[in-house]
């Protein structure tokens, strides 16, 4: 059974609580927005276009995302009903916070670390859709994330309004078979260099990564629901 | 040897609270809003160019927001019991805190780029100003036990929204090289422009901040006014017992 406030307590609270929540997990879902668009210049103008503006959009970004997070944790007392439950809400956001700077790390990758920006670097044309469809998976898996943690905090634990198969895990499972088949196609090119293919192999690993850092965030999430994650209801209105 | 009890050691330490000794959060709150009208006014007043950002006024109220909060903390953490009020009271003087640290944020922002803001800022920056005044008046009326503190935290409340509609009017960045032309009387390289256009958009996101932050304090201090007219009427409640009864 999770630690749910009510709203007989101090609804004015849950209310800012759940508003300030729901504002920092809509911006961890723009966050996925630039690491998608982030690939994609990437991949349409290679490592001499614009992609040092998604890097530092990326970097400004994650410093407001820590701001939000810090605005929660100082909003509420230490050691009170408030300052407990913002602590414990909180706690499984510190795994989506390492994805996070893994997409960071990756974004900024593509305009600066020569494993992505060297010369030569490009992804070949005919890989560039599988790449995109890739990161699309990839992004996806972070946003059900998102919403599995949006409802399991902010809806006492009810289950999200969409599809319930078309979860965390099935995107992953989508992003596995995607890259699979990306990783097959590139070391089957034999008019790729092999430094080339492994470069490439990298890419599509980098990227496929986040879905499983996302899968084993939201499996934790998942266990920590079942022993009782801190849940805000707030039942009241103005 | 002398054998002291335990209880009577931790009295030593940490006194009981008497009633008497429970600090007026409602006074405390109603300093820290005026620094922050004071504040606002004044960073008003530095983005129009009217003052320096090395305002020996600037100065004084940054000092001031540092006293306050630690008098405020201090005075929050004195009472030991999980009280639930506390932590609405908390969360008021940390919002209003945030605030004024977006205030000098915004101040510092403009020091390294003298542009002057668009017109959606300068509108922007007025919903700002105005909305740390209703509040000020709120607590004051929340004080004398005015029913009226309500309609100033719904001003307050409402600021967030108007800050949204004015920000959809300005695009970031879309006249940032006119108002940087404008304020230095010659024509900005696109570099500058770009500069211009992020400090814009920042300032934008810092106006945005600061109104989410009031509209917080608002909506408490309306569930205040609202429970204390609900007192008045059956006339339990003053307004100084309200904040920990």
């Amino acid at each position: 059974m999770g630690t749910q406030v009510q709203a007989a307590e101090t609804p004015v609270i849950s209310r800012l609580i759940e508003g300030d929540v729901d504002r920092y997990l809509a911006a961890i879902a723009d966050a996925t927005a630039i690491f998608r668009e982030a690939v994609d210049v990437y991949l349409q103008t290679g490592p001499d276009g614009g992609c040092w503006r998604q890097a530092r959009h990326i970097s400004e970004h994650m410093r407001t995302l820590d701001d939000m997070q810090q605005t929660l944790e100082t909003s509420v007392r230490p050691n009170s009903v408030f300052g407990d439950l913002v602590l414990g809400m909180l706690d499984p956001l510190t795994g989506v916070n390492r994805l996070l700077k893994d997409m960071k790390r990756q974004v900024t990758g593509f305009a600066i670390e020569s494993g992505f920006s060297g010369p030569g670097r490009s992804v070949p044309a005919y890989l560039v859709a599988d790449v995109q469809e890739l990161t699309n998976e990839v992004c996806a898996a972070v946003d059900a994330l998102v919403e599995s943690y949006r409802s399991a905090v902010l809806c006492g634990g009810q289950a999200s309004s969409g599809n319930a198969e078309r979860g965390v895990s099935w995107y992953e499972n989508q992003a596995d078979r995607l890259s699979m088949q990306l990783l097959k196609k590139i070391f089957a090119d034999e008019s790729l260099d092999l430094k080339l293919q492994l470069l490439l192999a990298q890419l599509v690993e980098e990227i496929d990564r986040v879905a499983d850092q996302a899968e084993g965030i939201d499996q934790k999430l998942r266990a920590s629901r079942g022993a009782g994650l801190p849940t805000l209801v707030a039942r009241d209105s103005h | 040897m002398t054998n002291i009890a335990l209880a009577q050691v931790v009295r030593r330490v940490r006194p009981p609270v008497r009633a008497a000794e429970v600090p007026d959060f409602l006074a405390m709150i109603d300093q820290q809003t005026t620094m922050v009208v004071n504040l606002a006014r004044l960073v008003g007043e530095v983005l129009q160019g009217k003052e320096s950002t090395h305002s020996l006024r600037l100065l004084d109220l940054e000092q001031r927001r540092e006293e306050l909060q630690r008098r405020n903390q201090a005075a929050v953490h004195s009472l030991p019991d999980r009280h639930a009020r506390l932590d609405e009271i908390h969360w008021t003087m940390s919002a209003l805190d945030r605030a004024a640290a977006v205030l000098f944020q915004t101040a510092r922002g403009f020091q390294q780029l003298r542009s002057t803001p668009d017109e959606a800022a300068s509108q922007m920056m007025l919903v700002v100003q105005k909305a740390i005044e209703s509040l000020q008046q709120g607590y004051a009326q929340l004080a004398s036990g005015s029913p009226a503190a309500e309609f100033e935290a719904d001003a307050a409340i409402g600021s967030e929204s108007a800050l949204s509609s004015y920000r959809s009017l300005g695009w970031p960045g879309s006249d940032a090289g006119q108002s940087l032309a404008a304020s230095r009387n010659q024509a900005a390289t696109p570099a500058e422009r770009s500069f211009a256009g992020r400090w814009l958009d920042e300032l934008y996101g810092n106006l945005n901040n600061i109104a989410h932050e009031l509209a917080g304090a608002g909506a408490i201090l309306k569930s205040w006014s609202r429970q204390l007219s609900a007192a008045a009427m059956a006339r339990t409640l003053s307004p100084q017992k309200l904040l920990l009864s």
